[in-house]
């Protein structure tokens, strides 16, 4: 996963999202995402149509029964885990599990800050 | 696996398009024709830079609502779930690595199970952590006979 370091960013830029969701900030914390580690340094730049159709919205019906809305999906894969695991999560087991799903749902692997370009 | 390509147009439209070029008339054929192998790979099939694996599980759900084979499809998911995260089976022992590669297994499907079937999925992992497979078990398909067991066919 490389950190974009784009120069001139600005106006025409896809907007940035949380990957870890912001609701669960100190639920991340605890497990080490935490100063220069926390949630804000794993944004990513999506289109609005993805980020929409990754949270459930915009143009895509899915199946009534089908829950894969990212930020419900993604803490329960991390919660269930850590329930099975029998322990808290490592940092990089959590880091794990989210760069898996986010290759399922075909979101860019480039992490960048949520300050700054 | 692209950035974010699989997301462009009209997905459904194209997920389809790739299934019927197969010579398939529904995705969930085209899926049983390919058991256990993982989500991730059956996308890469249909469609390396611009279809993701969520389309294609999206898809799968929505077929096994309307033929009610829902029961069916969520211990398919496990299957591929396995195949993917633990290749060589069932660990023999679990120590802390396994566990947790198990662990990992475990929460994926279950958050890809619909809310219908969360509790039932629960007690199945609960079942295996509890009551442990023999080492190397690696089920082929949706009628593995512990799958079965575990999870029988009641449409909910």
């Amino acid at each position: 996963m490389r950190v974009t370091g784009r120069a001139g960013a600005g106006m025409g830029e896809p907007p940035k999202h949380h990957v870890l969701p912001k609701e669960f900030r100190e639920w991340f914390e605890k497990r080490g995402f935490t100063g220069e580690m926390s949630i804000d340094q794993f944004c990513v730049r999506m289109e609005r149509a993805s980020h929409e159709a990754i949270h459930g919205g915009g143009n895509w019906k899915l199946g009534r029964k089908w829950p894969g809305e990212w930020n419900r999906m993604i803490m329960k894969a991390l919660r269930d885990a850590e329930v099975d695991a029998g322990r808290m999560l490592t940092r990089n087991e959590v880091l794990g599990i989210v760069a898996k799903s986010m290759k399922r749902y075909d979101i860019p692997m480039t992490f960048t800050p949520w300050r700054g370009r | 696996m692209s950035d974010g390509r699989s997301w462009e147009g009209n997905w459904k439209a194209r997920l389809y398009e790739r299934v019927r070029e197969r010579g398939y008339d529904s995705l969930t054929a085209f899926a049983e024709a390919r058991p256990a192998v993982p989500l991730y790979l059956l996308a890469e099939e249909l469609g390396k830079d611009d279809l993701a694996a969520v389309q294609v599980l999206s898809g799968l759900f929505a077929e096994a609502e309307r033929s009610k084979r829902v029961t069916r499809l969520v211990r398919d998911v496990l299957v591929r779930e396995l195949s993917e995260s633990l290749p060589d089976g069932w660990p023999a022992v679990l120590d802390d690595a396994n566990r947790f590669k198990v662990a990992k297994a475990l929460g994926c499907w279950s958050a890809d199970t619909p809310e219908s079937h969360e509790e039932r999925a629960r007690q199945v992992g609960d079942a295996l952590l509890a009551t442990p497979p023999p080492p190397g078990w690696r089920p082929l398909g949706p009628d593995d006979e512990l799958l079965l067991t575990l999870l029988p066919d009641e449409e909910v």
